[in-house]
């Protein structure tokens, strides 16, 4: 990286949409994290006894719906809230709007609806409800779909990077806006609760056999959730021009990869490491000016592990003078929602700056470092809390960074 | 921002001609097509034929770098990027093994899905038939013991990021890595965000690229539901008619191609060929039309090509040569026809078109990043492939129909891609003087 210092146009976030298992808005998830306590319940979508029982982040407040696939009912929800969060109007439609989303699997559901006309009776004529199916199939129309219920004719895209897709989509979001490529651009990410992936999961020995405690001793694996979460970034001229609500500022991202093995993560975080000083340099930020890290805390063995080499390197110097920044995970709380999982960690974090309120990691009892772990229930900050990184991390070793900072009361700029 | 142009020093391809850009193009140059009956039990599926990639995993093997990599472990996405990106790496004498040098490489590319292995799952999981409906489906309680039939790797293989995990490990890219995802124009958004990637300073060298596998049951059952399939009842080798009346729908197929983008200080350093440099790209949006239909017209590419045109200092005069989708479906290419006399002007009709959907199929992603294969092939070797099963145009394409290759003094090569998406992206690439 080259750059240094903060990048101009100045971006920032302006409004929020977020389904999860704590409930149908963000007003319900802060909430939750607020108080500490977890959303995470048995498994209602399939009968998960064959698997020896298990714990999901299902969005249990919603019922399924036939006639549309859950991750787009997720990202319905979702883009209401953050259209009336974000005060559009009709001036917010065009091709100054663009859309970037991150998934995982996409349209998982509907990938078995795919065979089931035709795995038996291949030359039969397809139904409407084949059609629809089939369309909402690719893991890129979520972005379509977005992109028409909000009017967003500008710049779209779609990552797919797993655990990392939604971080990786808010950065790309913030070099199109930088770019002048869009004046404004929904990011964000969504992943619906799928037994395909649940089973994947449990084949591969990732999920938690009872509790997800991320950063505990006694941690043992992973919850899936499911979630949409949708964040509006704009050039800061834009936002106060308008009035809107700043939530916080995104000063810098960036993202690299372990390039180590395709599943198994760098046990030393070296990707990790990487991506996170990629995200200084584009911000101009060191590792004296972090206040908060919200980790991606999967409550894997490895992920935590690795998580905690990278950060002990980074911030060694604080951690040998005892000032160490907070460090939690959301994981506890929603589950992991994969692809929606950065997008959702970001928006904790901008929550926190935003209201000054560090959010804990539920059920950790047992840190594996004496670091300043926040658990239990939000922990106020008194206006200490000034900036938040957000770091996320995928199978396949990609790993990515953000940089996030509260924006001044009555000195927005 | 580095004021270096960026170049590219090498591609690579696989394609159903063979590996490497010269199976492809002189395939191309003497007129054929590789569309061809399908093997069971894939013929089952309408129309029965297409372009198959017939490389066995075993070709990896002699590649830069893949002596480790292991097919059994990949999809057919994962394992046609990663020939494609070995085989860029061997075209342009990259290094691998330099130490330091891997954190100032990335790798971005794009699919349009990665899910070609779902289908066993589901013979594992168990139709049923739904008495009421009379209609098969998966019997859930069946999947805890049809999953436990997957291996760890059956399960992680089908994540969207494996083809970008398989070719980060091959090239030594530890640096920005990314997959797009879900429209054929993402194969060229990987190379033009990869030009931002290292104007920014993100990388000095990027591998950027595409991958299609339109020939398997998944996809050939999602477009069969929507009625995009081309007819059965066509010969195969004539299936393919980008801007032709005759074209009956998308032919399946298969494809990927991987440029090697470097600074122009960097690759000089090391001596490298220098091919062209990638002196623009652009991309526009149409209004999203969400699950039917193509876009309302061809504002879109009209504004790509304009916009990649004017970053790289040119204007349609320039332009020797172009590389399009041709998706072989009569609703886009006449979009795609009608941007192109826009953008072309008065020298529409003697501007070669290149198509690839008449010699192989549909490629998807890799449609972008095979283009730009194409053009830099034309600019090299000043010879461009003429036009396959276009016999009987569209009213809205004025381009060339002569099917006889022609010899020029090709300067400045376009892909410009019309996409079913709305999204539409165009990639300039220049000859330099060396």
């Amino acid at each position: 990286m080259e750059q240094q210092g903060p990048a101009e146009p100045r971006v920032v976030v302006t409004g929020l949409g977020m389904v999860s298992a704590a409930g149908p808005d963000v007003g319900s998830a802060w909430q939750l994290i607020r108080e500490g306590r977890s959303a995470l319940a048995p498994v209602e979508l399939f009968d998960s006894a064959p698997y020896g029982g298990a714990l999901s982040g299902e969005a249990l407040h919603l019922e399924r719906e036939r006639g549309e696939d859950r991750s787009l009912q997720l990202l319905r929800l979702a883009s209401a809230e953050l259209l009336a969060d974000s005060g559009w109007g009709e001036e917010q439609r065009g091709a100054d709007t663009g859309v970037v989303l991150g998934t995982c699997q996409g349209a998982i559901e509907n990938a078995k609806g795919i065979h089931r006309s035709f795995s038996s009776r291949p030359h039969t004529a397809p139904t409407s409800e084949d059609r629809r199916a089939f369309a909402e199939y690719r893991p890129g129309f979520g972005t379509q779909f977005l992109a028409d219920r909000l009017g967003a004719e500008g710049p779209r895209s779609t990552v797919g990077m797993v655990c990392v897709s939604s971080s990786v989509a808010i950065i790309h979001a913030l070099d199109l806006l930088r770019r002048g490529a869009a004046r404004r651009i929904v990011a964000g990410g969504f992943e619906s609760f799928s037994q395909f992936v649940f089973s994947g999961f449990h084949c591969i020995g990732a999920l938690a056999t009872g509790r997800l405690r991320p950063f505990d001793e006694q941690r043992d694996g992973t919850v899936l959730g499911e979630a949409a979460v949708l964040l509006t970034l704009e050039r800061l001229e834009d936002a106060e021009a308008r009035g809107a609500h700043i939530y916080a500022e995104v000063l810098g991202g960036g993202y690299a990869a372990d390039a180590f093995h395709m599943t198994a993560p760098d046990p030393e975080g070296g990707g990790l490491e990487r991506a996170i000083r990629h995200a200084f340099a584009d911000s101009g930020l060191g590792t004296d000016d972090v206040d908060y890290v919200c980790a991606h805390g999967t409550g894997t063995v490895f992920n935590d592990g690795m998580e905690c080499a990278t950060f002990g390197r980074l911030f060694a110097e604080r951690a040998a003078s005892g000032t160490m920044p907070a460090i939690s995970s959301m994981k506890s709380v929603f589950g992991h929602t994969l692809g929606a999982a950065g997008a959702l960690d970001a928006v904790a974090s901008v929550l926190a700056l935003d209201r000054g309120m560090l959010p804990p990691s539920v059920a950790l009892e047992q840190p594996i470092a004496d670091w300043d772990f926040v658990c239990g229930t939000g922990r106020d900050c008194n206006g200490e809390l000034k900036i938040a990184l957000s770091t996320n991390s995928a199978f396949g070793g990609n790993n990515s960074a953000l940089l996030l900072a509260r924006i001044q009361r009555g000195a927005q700029g | 921002m580095t004021s270096d142009r960026v170049v590219v020093t090498g591609f690579g391809v696989a394609s159903p001609f063979g590996l490497g850009i010269d199976a492809l193009y002189d395939g191309m140059l003497a007129g054929q097509s590789m569309v061809g009956e399908l093997p069971s039990p894939r013929s089952a599926l309408a129309p029965g034929y297409g372009g198959l990639v017939t490389l066995k995993a075993s070709a990896i093997r002699g590649l830069p770098n893949s002596r480790d990599m292991r097919p059994g472990t990949m999809t057919r996405y994962t394992f046609l990027s990663t020939l494609a990106l070995g085989n860029a790496m061997e075209h342009g004498d990259c290094p691998w093994d330099d130490g330091d040098g891997a954190l100032r490489r990335g790798f971005y590319v794009a699919s349009y899905t990665n899910s070609d292995r779902f289908d066993k799952y589901v013979r594992f999981a168990h139709h049923v038939i739904d008495q009421d409906q009379d209609r098969p489906f998966i019997n859930d309680s069946e999947v805890p013991q049809a999953i436990r039939k997957f291996s760890g790797f059956e399960f992680l293989k089908l994540m969207n990021n494996m083809p970008t995990a398989h070719g980060g490990i091959q090239g030594r890219c530890q640096g920005p890595c990314n997959t797009f995802l879900g429209t054929p124009s993402g194969g060229a958004q990987a190379i033009g965000r990869s030009l931002a990637a290292i104007r920014d300073g993100l990388a000095d060298t990027m591998y950027a690229g595409g991958v299609g596998s339109s020939a398997h049951d998944h996809m050939m059952m999602v477009r069969a539901t929507r009625g995009l399939n081309s007819s059965a009842e066509v010969a195969p080798v004539q299936a393919g008619r980008p801007f032709d009346r005759g074209a009956t729908g998308i032919v399946p197929g298969e494809g990927s191609a991987v440029l090697v983008l470097e600074r122009e200080s960097t690759a000089r350093a090391r001596g490298a060929k220098i091919y062209a440099e990638l002196a623009g790209y652009g991309e526009w949006f149409a209004p999203p039309a969400t699950r039917e239909g193509v876009q309302p017209g061809p504002e879109a590419t009209i504004r790509s090509m304009a916009a990649a045109l004017k970053m790289a200092g040119a204007d349609s005069g320039d332009v020797d040569v172009v590389a399009v989708h041709g998706e072989s479906r009569n609703d886009l290419d006449a979009l795609e026809a009608s941007a192109l006399a826009e953008s072309l002007g008065s020298r529409v009709s003697e501007v070669p078109v290149m198509a690839l959907a008449a010699h192989v199929g549909s490629v998807e992603a890799a449609v972008g990043p095979m283009g730009a294969a194409l053009v830099l092939q034309a600019l090299e070797t000043g010879k461009v492939p003429g036009a396959l099963n276009r016999q009987d145009p569209l009213p809205e394409y004025q381009g060339p129909t002569s099917s006889e290759s022609v010899t020029m003094d090709a300067r400045l090569g376009v892909v410009s891609l019309t996409t079913r998406e709305g999204v539409s992206s165009a990639l300039v690439f220049r000859k330099l003087e060396n």
